[in-house]
């Protein structure tokens, strides 16, 4: 390698059998886009705010659609997955849950606490 | 080079504020994303007097002040690694500064938006 001090690059991802340690990982990355996305979509709605009621009524057109609650639903899991599973990773950084059996456990948690948090928030928000 | 010496060589790793700088935006953002959404509650995006009257609380407001430059610094650092994994090196600095200036600029469009906002 010409830098020996680079910083170890990720695997390729056709190499490795999915697995649930990979397929979350993936998913971290992907969300993680995703949630790029969502944030300039929320600087959108601000500016949009800020232009006043008149351009604000183009965003109401589209939060009265079906498409913007299919897309919120998305957003939210998003959100939690993110969320929970980048605490999966700070626990990891300061030392804690390596082994194989805990990696397992808390991807799991993960999984099942984002699905659940997503659904009590839908059903309080809707 | 013995294990003490390379470990001091170590610090100094042009990586490592990258590294701090994600982690401190994380722990960050836990509690900032999950205060929002509590604050979210009272929200009706579908209502324009509603949403102004929402932003312009304290809570909402200082919230979003907050959120949008930590999250704009975090989404930034994470498409940083994203793209060094993936993408070819002939690409990776030319594409990461364009997501530094995008992430800067929505950043300060934001902040214009909720200061004029406040402000009304």
């Amino acid at each position: 390698m010409s830098n020996p001090r680079a910083r170890p690059i990720s695997p390729h991802l056709q190499v490795y059998r999915p697995q649930l340690t990979s397929v979350l990982s993936i998913m971290h990355r992907l969300t993680g886009i995703f949630l790029s996305g969502v944030t300039m979509v929320l600087s959108l709605w601000l500016v949009n705010i800020a232009f006043g009621e008149v351009a604000y009524s183009v965003f109401v057109a589209f939060w009265d659609s079906w498409i913007s609650t299919l897309l919120l639903t998305g957003v939210v899991f998003c959100v939690y997955y993110h969320l929970l599973n980048g605490v999966r990773h700070l626990a990891w950084d300061w030392g804690f849950g390596f082994s194989l059996a805990r990696v397992y456990a808390t991807g799991w948690a993960v999984v099942g606490g984002s699905l659940a948090l997503s659904a009590i928030t839908l059903v309080l928000a809707i | 080079m013995d294990v003490a010496k390379e470990r001091t060589s170590q610090t100094d790793h042009p990586g490592l504020g990258h590294w701090r700088w994600q982690r401190l935006t994380a722990i960050l953002l836990v509690p900032l994303i999950l205060w929002t959404l509590w604050m979210m509650r009272s929200l009706d995006p579908g209502s324009y007097l509603s949403v102004r009257e929402w932003i312009q609380q304290t809570g909402p407001m200082m919230a979003l002040i907050i959120l949008l430059p930590v999250s704009y610094l975090h989404g930034a650092l994470g498409l940083q690694v994203i793209i060094e994994d993936y993408l070819s090196a002939s690409v990776h600095s030319g594409l990461i500064w364009a997501v530094r200036i995008a992430a800067i600029a929505l950043t300060l469009a934001s902040l214009w938006a909720i200061f004029s906002i406040a402000l009304a």
